[in-house]
């Protein structure tokens, strides 16, 4: 969890006078989206999560020549990138250390574009997702990560079904995000009831 | 893939988080997302995937498998404290990258022993940050920024555990006027006015406002060095330099004024300011009654001293010691002929002179540092 919250040119003065609460900041918020980049080219978790803290520290060796936030990112991505093309390329030293390895092919450059772009959205989408309200975080993630059934989720949190699905809705409206189904439409219905804390717990089937 | 190219992704991407927000493209972004989308096929399943909660579960149950709390454990026993400083292109006409440190300082080498004041001292090093920022209040009394401890009050503000000044708005106290001053050789100072407009201010700089803000107008007068990112709140906002009238509605941009620059300069990045007879639109700059269009890098360039760099394309040495000279509050003076070599490179400020010397002198400007009876003194010795 993100104690103290450091703004982007906040981060940019910090990482160039040699502050590494910058490295913490860069590692909240672009560790998971770079780490799911890589994952995406590699096709290896372990070498992803190698990548991903490899292109860190690279950037921390260059502090000082940041003019800005975006030059930050940029060059994330780039390590990145050039890390994911020398995996592929040598076979991996990795392979030698991690056991699952799948050798690729060399991705097209608007391959590499998009992964960039779905992992830029999806470090802001996650970001988004820690913020939410605790119990409305709890919801989304065990509804729409771990798969349970609303059910399960009302029995898990002692919450009513019906609150459930209200902070699924809510949850889905704070992010910005659609869900395909006609769930979508129950929910618009529950909205209106107001959500006031932890609801009795109400057997439900 | 090349940096344009990397510059186009990650600028559909925050228009994908901009419209994801909720706020509204502007006509040029909206068609440059249209067609982002439209020329190929991939483009538009990336982006109907980044909306649908059931496209992105799989990503998220990715991410979430990766925790960057362990991963910062990890680094922050490969980070070690700054030993090797690597300079990025200190380069001169025809400089050599010399491999040799050289101390700071030799006394015998001097051409012309009768420049050297007879009281001279031999110094090591400075520090940058060594005088610090103070506030003079509506009565006249000055306090340091330093002293004060975080979460206490001065005057109207309080000082910020990260060492900001923040005013808070209150209808209810007279009304005065205080000035935060960053004397030569301090680091820049940030404040936030009484209508939550963020400021920064330069070394050798200050600005002058009053604690509320409660005529038609917001006036600010300053002096050196100044960014604005100014809170929008239906009154304009007038800045008041040695020169020139600046007015703006809600707008970031940042002001030269240095008295030993050759010219006042305005440089706008958001928003719209009136200063003069022009009005400038971003990536605009005004001096001398004219206006420039800069680009990215020109304008990284005039925003360095804020992102904590001193950020140099083709300067003159002149101009680079009067920088230099500013910020560690030195005086400088030079022996025979300055070079006419130009300089270009990035360096953060929180290095101390001698590790900056180091870098330049890889570029072979030499350079004799003095204790003199008023301060300190660098002399640069010729070529």
């Amino acid at each position: 969890m993100m104690i103290h919250s450091i703004s982007e040119d906040e981060c940019v003065r910090l990482l160039n006078s040699g502050d590494a609460k910058a490295v913490s900041f860069l590692m909240d918020h672009y560790y998971r989206a770079l780490a799911l980049f890589a994952q995406k080219i590699t096709g290896s978790p372990e070498t992803a999560a190698d990548i991903a803290e490899e292109s860190m520290i690279k950037v921390w060796e260059n502090r000082g020549h940041f003019a800005s936030f975006a030059a930050i990112k940029k060059y994330l991505y780039q390590c990145a990138r050039n890390a994911c093309f020398n995996e592929l390329k040598l076979g991996g030293r990795r392979e030698r250390r991690h056991e699952e390895y799948t050798r690729r092919q060399e991705p097209s450059e608007d391959f590499v574009l998009n992964e960039i772009i779905r992992a830029d959205v999806m470090a802001e989408i996650y970001t988004a997702i820690e913020e939410l309200p605790e119990k409305m975080g709890q919801v989304f993630k065990m509804a729409y990560i771990e798969g349970l059934s609303n059910g399960e989720i009302a029995d898990q949190l002692t919450l009513s079904i019906h609150t459930v699905k209200n902070q699924k809705t809510r949850a889905l409206e704070l992010l910005r995000l659609q869900l395909q189904g006609k769930e979508h439409l129950l929910s618009l219905l529950l909205m209106l009831i107001a959500l006031s804390g932890p609801e009795k717990n109400i057997p439900v089937h | 893939m090349n940096e344009p190219q990397l510059e186009r992704a990650l600028r559909i991407a925050s228009l994908i988080k901009a419209q994801r927000k909720g706020v509204e493209l502007s006509a040029p972004e909206t068609s440059e997302l249209q067609q982002w989308r439209q020329e190929n096929e991939s483009h538009e399943t990336l982006y109907q995937q980044l909306s649908d909660v059931q496209m992105i579960a799989a990503d998220l149950e990715q991410m979430d498998s990766h925790d960057p709390e362990a991963a910062k454990l990890r680094l922050t026993r490969k980070i070690t404290r700054p030993g090797k400083l690597h300079f990025m292109r200190w380069a001169a006409a025809a400089a050599i990258l010399a491999a040799v440190a050289v101390t700071a300082v030799w006394l015998l080498q001097s051409p012309k022993p009768e420049m050297r004041p007879v009281t001279a001292q031999v110094i090591r090093d400075i520090q940058p940050g060594a005088r610090k920022a103070y506030v003079t209040l509506g009565n006249g009394n000055r306090v340091v920024l330093d002293d004060v401890k975080a979460g206490e009050q001065v005057g109207n503000a309080v000082k910020t555990a990260d060492g900001k000044l923040v005013y808070q708005s209150s209808a209810s106290q007279a009304v005065t006027y205080n000035t935060v001053t960053v004397p030569r050789g301090g680091v820049p100072q940030f404040v936030e006015l009484p209508d939550h407009s963020q400021v920064w201010v330069n070394t050798e700089s200050s600005i002058t406002y009053a604690t509320a803000f409660t005529g038609t107008i917001r006036k600010v007068e300053m002096t050196g060095e100044v960014y604005f990112e100014v809170a929008k709140n239906g009154k304009p906002f007038v800045v008041q330099t040695r020169t020139d009238r600046i007015e703006v509605m809600g707008t970031h941009f940042n002001i030269n004024s240095y008295s030993d620059e050759a010219a006042v300069k305005t440089t706008l990045l958001e928003g719209k300011v009136r200063v003069g007879n022009a009005v400038l639109a971003p990536n605009e700059q005004y001096a001398n009654g004219k206006v420039v269009r800069i680009d990215a890098v020109a304008m990284q360039r005039v925003m360095a001293w804020k992102n904590g760099l001193f950020s140099y394309d083709k300067v003159d040495v002149q101009t680079l010691m009067r920088d230099l000279g500013r910020y560690y509050d030195m005086e400088v003076v030079f022996e025979g002929m300055p070079t006419r070599r130009t300089f270009e490179g990035e360096i953060g400020r929180s290095l101390s002179l001698k590790e900056v010397l180091d870098g330049l002198h890889f570029t072979e400007l030499n350079y004799r540092l003095e204790k003199t009876a008023s301060g300190n003194r660098i002399v640069m010795l010729p070529e």
